[in-house]
């Protein structure tokens, strides 16, 4: 078949990993790279993410429930099939030799142009609920603007109609961050290569963000290599889960898992990899909206928009490992890159 | 080392065609984007009854030629709407001699053709009766007679955008003559929103009649602002 053995599980993956260590030590003397640096850009990357939870949530204390949900929705929809991305790089995983592997891993999901602004219309029985002087009148009350990933310089509003006509304007949001990517970065630790498992672990410590709470971070995962089950497989073949939960302050969690089976082949340097996975996320908001009147606590969960995703990617084994994929989903569209140091 | 490093290149240029080959799958909008709720019938009749009430305070304003300066200034003359009587802006009046395209009018009461136009493209900002805000464009072209029956007749061309929040609107006017004191007469002001067109006709009287489909459907009082349905 003209198959690496190198790229094999069981005792060929012994013959690999030796070299890569070596090239790893080199890599790290050359001053390249280091691995405090890395933690350090993931951490503050991290804290990039809180930062946008603080905004968040300061943004969203000046409107009500529906506007919340429907400004956020492209976070709230897209944050949790960004942190199931890039959950690994190879399908190969050694029966027989431990091994550990350090990486950062960034991931991105790709949004829809028309993500950047949203319409919500809502039919109501009473528009005093929105304002009091059309207290018991029916209507129409239409939300519409940028998101919170739309433009920051033009302001959304809520319109209440009665029989076509507007009888109260009040102004919305302002985007926070004009971009159409969902991004996230997080250290990966992984450990395995007994019995052709692997654990993988997400952590990042928690960070006190002023005016919000602690920014905690972790997920794990676990894989398995079917090489002693499923022999003579053109490919290497793995099947795995992983559970991963957010949490900024009290204002923001976000759970996300996947199953997912994956298949790999190394040419050279280069693996190619893909798979299909089956994902769950949600994300529960809680603020408190400060309205003239009294301020009110609320808190909603959505889930995430996507269930499935098909997978591709390479890695790149220069010493140092690159890995790419893209991830195109039932809804969403994922891309993430990692850079790997395997021991 | 020559080979190694052709490997590499390739393989490097592999992973950016599969990302390249990927880079246009899009995602699905998950942003809620509602569609705006079609305009009703007697929504449609709001909508023109408030155009009946902007054209019945702009369009006198040609032949009231005591708002301007006795002393001739540069042509256009502009009007300032102050926000009483539901509407606010600005207007601008041009008067013309022999056709509305014709030679300037040195003095306004001696004038052929007037054109009213808004100044800001905003138009004139009106308050509904229950106390929102839609804005009005409009082009206003009218033949002025002098003397006895100090009038002005709206020409065919003569129309403008309505737009409500999320709804917009075209109407056109035609027919119409104002005075300077009195309720305008005749018309119609032809109203298309949506999937309705709403005529509306003056008789002389505050209590225009609005018609559907060329079925008059409801009245609307200019002095007390109240849409009846007939």
């Amino acid at each position: 078949m003209g198959r690496n053995p190198a790229a094999q599980p069981g005792p060929f993956a012994q013959a690999r990993e030796v070299p890569i260590v070596k090239r790893a030590r080199t890599f790290f003397k050359a001053g390249t790279v280091s691995v405090p640096w890395i933690l350090f850009a993931a951490l503050a990357l991290t804290m990039v993410q809180g930062a946008l939870a603080q905004d968040l949530e300061e943004t969203l204390s000046q409107v009500g429930e529906e506007y919340a949900v429907a400004y956020s929705s492209p976070f709230l929809h897209a944050f949790g099939p960004s942190l199931n991305s890039g959950m690994y790089h190879t399908a190969a995983i050694p029966h027989t030799t431990l091994t550990i592997g350090f990486a950062v891993k960034g991931m991105a999901a790709k949004l829809s142009d028309e993500d950047q602004t949203f319409t919500r219309v809502m039919q109501v029985d009473d528009l005093g609920v929105f304002d009091p002087d059309f207290d018991g009148v029916e209507g129409t009350v239409v939300m519409t603007g940028p998101t919170v990933f739309g433009s920051d310089e033009v302001e959304g509003s809520i319109i209440g109609y009665v029989n076509g006509l507007p009888v109260f304007e009040q102004e919305g949001l302002e985007g926070l961050w004009e971009t159409d990517f969902v991004p996230m970065v997080t250290p990966e630790l992984s450990v395995g290569g007994v019995w052709g498992l692997r654990a993988v672990f997400r952590y990042l410590p928690e960070v006190e963000i002023e005016d919000v709470g602690k920014f905690k971070y972790f997920g794990w995962g676990l894989q398995w290599n079917t090489g002693e089950v499923l022999k003579n497989l053109p490919v290497d073949l793995m099947v795995g889960y992983g559970s991963q939960k957010l949490e900024v302050g009290t204002v923001l969690e976000t759970n996300a898992s996947m199953f997912y089976v994956a298949a790999s082949r190394q040419f050279s340097i280069l693996t190619l990899y893909g798979g299909i996975g089956f994902e769950s996320s949600d994300m529960t908001v809680t603020y408190t909206y400060e309205s003239d009147d009294l301020d009110q606590d609320i808190s909603f969960e959505v889930d995430g928009a996507q269930d499935s995703r098909l997978t591709i990617g390479g890695t790149l084994d220069l010493g140092l490992k690159l890995n790419a994929e893209i991830a195109k989903g039932s809804a969403i569209t994922t891309m993430s890159a990692g850079l790997i140091l395997g021991f | 080392m020559k080979i190694k490093e052709c490997k590499r290149s390739l393989a490097a240029l592999a992973v950016l065609a599969l990302l390249a080959a990927f880079w246009g799958c899009e995602s699905d909008p998950v942003a809620p984007h509602d569609p705006i709720p079609a305009l009703t019938e007697e929504g449609a009749a709001n909508q023109a009854a408030m155009i009946a009430l902007a054209v019945n305070e702009v369009a006198p304003l040609a032949v009231d030629y005591s708002l301007w300066p006795a002393a001739k200034t540069d042509p256009p003359y502009q009007y300032y709407f102050d926000g009483s009587d539901n509407i606010d802006g600005t207007v601008a009046l041009d008067y013309r001699n022999g056709s509305p395209t014709g030679t300037h009018a040195a003095v306004p009461a001696l004038a052929g053709f007037v054109t009213i136009f808004n100044v800001y493209p905003e138009g004139v900002t009106i308050t509904t009766p229950l106390g929102g805000q839609l804005n009005i464009t409009a082009t206003i072209i009218a033949a002025l007679t002098h003397g006895l029956n100090e009038s002005a007749e709206i020409l065919t061309g003569s129309g403008g955008t309505l737009e409500a929040g999320a709804y917009s609107a075209v109407f056109t006017i035609e027919d119409l003559v104002v005075t300077r004191d009195g309720w305008p007469t005749g018309g119609p002001i032809v109203f298309t929103g949506g999937r309705h067109e709403v005529e509306v006709m003056f008789n002389g009287t505050a209590v225009v009649t609005l018609s559907l489909d060329g079925v008059d459907r409801w009245t609307f009082n200019l002095d007390t602002l109240t849409l009846t349905e007939i």
